[in-house]
Order: C-alpha cells, then structure tokens, then sequence
C-alpha cells in the first residue's frame, strides 16, 4: 500500500532529518506516497462519500465525511505506524479523522479561544485538479505569528508536528475554483 | 440668516438634504428602529464633487495586501499618515465637533471627541472579507464610504447577519453612498468575495463611544 520508495530503509532517516529541519513546525510533505492502485481506491472512495455541509459562519464552512474503512484499516496498520514512528519519534495510538471537502466560499478560521494541545496532523490529498490561485490550502501560524501555508495535492501525503501555540485554519476557497472541490483526509495523533 | 448651529459647517461636504433638521429627525428613528442591530445607509451622502476628489486622491494612494484567515484585500495606511490633502482634510472634517455632533444626532450616541480611524480600501477579484462584529475596545460605530459602484452579481456587498447569522440587509456599493452601524457583540457582518474584475474603493472606520 505505501510505494515502495518510502519502504527503502536508507530513505527513512533522510526523511526524519527533512522533517525536524523547522524547528517552529517541523513538518513533510511525501509525493506519491501510496502505491497507484491503493491511492485510486481511496480516492474513489473519498470523492463517492456521503459529505454533510457544516456551516458556523465566524468558525468554519466546509463538508465532512466519515473515514472510509479501508482508508481507517490502512492507518491502524502495523505497517503505517511504523513508518510515522521512524520519522516524528511518535508512537500512534490511532489517528482521529474525517475526510474534509472543500469548494468555493468553503474555509476555517482560526479560533483563539480555542487552543489546541499540542499533537501532529496527517493529511491525505486526494484533490487531482486544483488552480493554486483559488486557495484553501491549510496554513499554520507558528508562535512568532508566521503564516506557513502546505501547498498539498492529489498523492501528497503531510504530517505536521503542532507544538505550543501553533493554530491552523484552511484558506477561504475564492470564486476561481469554480466547481472544482479539494478532498482529503484530515486527522490527529 | 444663520443656519441652525448644528447645521453650521456641514454645507462645504454634505449634500443639502442631509441638513434639514426634520430628515435627521426622521433617520434617527430610521437607524434606532432597525433590527435586530442599528444601521443606516445614506446616498448621496457628500456634495458630488467632494466624493470625486476624495476618489482621485485614493486612487494616489498606495495600497497594501493583507492577508489572514478571516480576510483578502488591500488597505491604505490611516488616513492620519496620508499626504493627499483631500483625505486629511476629510479625516479632519469627519473628526470635527460639527460632524460628531451630527453623527450623535443621528445615532443618539455620545461619541469620543476628535477621534476617528479612517482608511481607505480596495477590494479586487478574490477579495473577501468573513463574518465577524467589529469588536474592539471603544469601537461604537462603524462606517463606510463607497466610491465606486458595483452589482449584487459583481460581488462585494456588505451582509449583515443576526444572531442566527440569517443575513437581513444586503447594501451593494454604489458611488458616495455613506454607511453606519452600531459595533457591538451582536453587529455580525462581512463583505461578500468579489468574483471579477470590477474594483470595490472604499473609506471606511470606526467613531468611539465617549
């Protein structure tokens, strides 16, 4: 299920060194990260899931679905966990998600009410077309109030490390996507 | 013969049907009568030539990108820092007791004297603003100065939600026409994307509670 390339034992620790070189948000962003067959799955999957819309005009508007089973099975495996262990030292109990949709007027804002412990995000793309320019990308702000926008796509798969005081929040998605919607799955460990 | 006191310095910017002591009677009751939170939109609000030249003195000023969760557009610094005289002599009129004391006239508030934030805004295709009340310490009335017009279809209208954020008032931009509302817990809006190549030009701010 995970390509191969990422499986290579020499690679793993280049792939850790990547990911602790920001010390503020150390985060990666691995290309192709599942094989070809096992990422067209899930994609079916995740563009065919029943999303309901949720809308709290001053926090978010997006539509969410649950995890797909074959995607939960897959991030519950012996196999996954280790590979996220090798690379951010943390040992995943279980990855809490949904899959996340969003199209135009779509967004998330940042609550600073609300913080949250820190922890790591995963994210699985599974958005093929997608103008840059139309936004909604996730951007984290670090502790020195820096905007770190993950430009992500269909195949990438990211983890990012929250430490203290780092908040998020998906970028308004503007009048140039069209009818085109992002997908992906959106969890925490 | 003398004008009315409160009317005395008002006539070099404010179109004359805005000076009759019997519409400003009748607009007070108009914005405290307006649920579920109070605003008022006046048209024509400045003699036709003042709005031009405050437009071709925005249009010289430079414009700066912000960017965050909540917002896309380009603002000016305050007006306070410009060098166009057209705007300064604006802010100053804006800030004057004679407009404060219209504006108190109008709202039934007392406001700060000598004080107002003023800048001027450009909203271009993408541009945005999301739902939020405004609230900041001191903040009583916010208001906007369009100087340009735009469609519903163009975008860039200001929404105002109530407290179920259901949008009761849409007010699309259309040149020289002055906007205010009450700023408090509950004086939810936004300013809707615009969604082409039409410009939204603005001045906008805040008046303080006294």
């Amino acid at each position: 299920m995970i390509n191969k390339i990422y499986l290579n034992p020499g690679h793993a620790s280049k792939i850790k060194k990547i990911f602790h070189a920001n010390k503020l948000l150390p985060n990666i962003k691995l290309a192709k990260f599942l094989d070809v067959a096992f990422y067209a799955a899930l994609r079916k999957e995740a563009i065919n899931a029943k999303y309901s819309q949720l809308n709290e005009p001053m926090k978010y508007r997006y539509s969410e679905a649950k995890t797909p089973k074959i995607l939960d099975k897959f991030l519950d495996s012996k196999k996954f966990k280790d590979f996220v262990f090798k690379i951010t030292g943390k040992k995943i109990r279980k990855v809490n998600g949904n899959l996340w949709s969003f199209g135009w007027k779509d967004y998330t804002m940042l609550r600073d009410k609300k913080i949250e412990k820190p922890g790591f995000d995963l994210i699985i793309d599974f958005t093929d077309l997608w103008n840059e320019d139309a936004k909604g990308f996730v951007v984290y702000v670090d502790e020195t109030g820096q905007h770190n926008k993950l430009f992500s796509i269909g195949t990438i798969l990211t983890i990012v490390q929250r430490n203290k005081n780092v908040k998020r929040y998906a970028q308004y998605v503007n009048n140039l996507a069209g009818k085109n919607r992002r997908y992906f799955y959106f969890g925490t460990f | 013969m003398n004008k009315p006191t409160s009317v005395n310095g008002l006539s070099k910017w404010l179109n004359n049907i805005y000076l009759k002591h019997i519409k400003i009677s009748s607009l007070r009751k108009k914005f405290s009568g307006n649920q579920p939170y109070p605003y008022l939109e006046l048209n024509g609000f400045l003699k036709d030539l003042q709005a031009r030249k405050l437009l071709a003195a925005l249009t010289k000023e430079k414009f700066y990108m912000k960017e965050s969760d909540l917002f896309q557009f380009s603002q000016t610094e305050d007006i306070a820092a410009s060098k166009e005289e057209a705007l300064r002599a604006f802010r100053d009129f804006l800030r004057s007791k004679r407009f404060l004391s219209f504006m108190e006239s109008l709202t039934g508030f007392k406001l700060k004297e000598d004080t107002v934030d003023l800048s001027g805004t450009l909203y271009k295709n993408t541009d945005f603003l999301l739902c939020h009340d405004d609230q900041l310490e001191g903040r009583k009335i916010a208001f906007l100065l369009y100087l340009s017009n735009l469609e519903i279809e163009d975008g860039g209208s200001l929404r105002l939600f109530d407290k179920i954020f259901k949008s009761f008032k849409r007010i699309t931009p259309r040149f020289n026409k002055f906007v205010l509302f009450e700023v408090s817990k509950i004086s939810y809006h936004k300013i809707e994307e615009v969604v082409n190549d039409k410009q939204r030009i603005a001045l906008g701010g805040w008046f303080y509670d006294k």
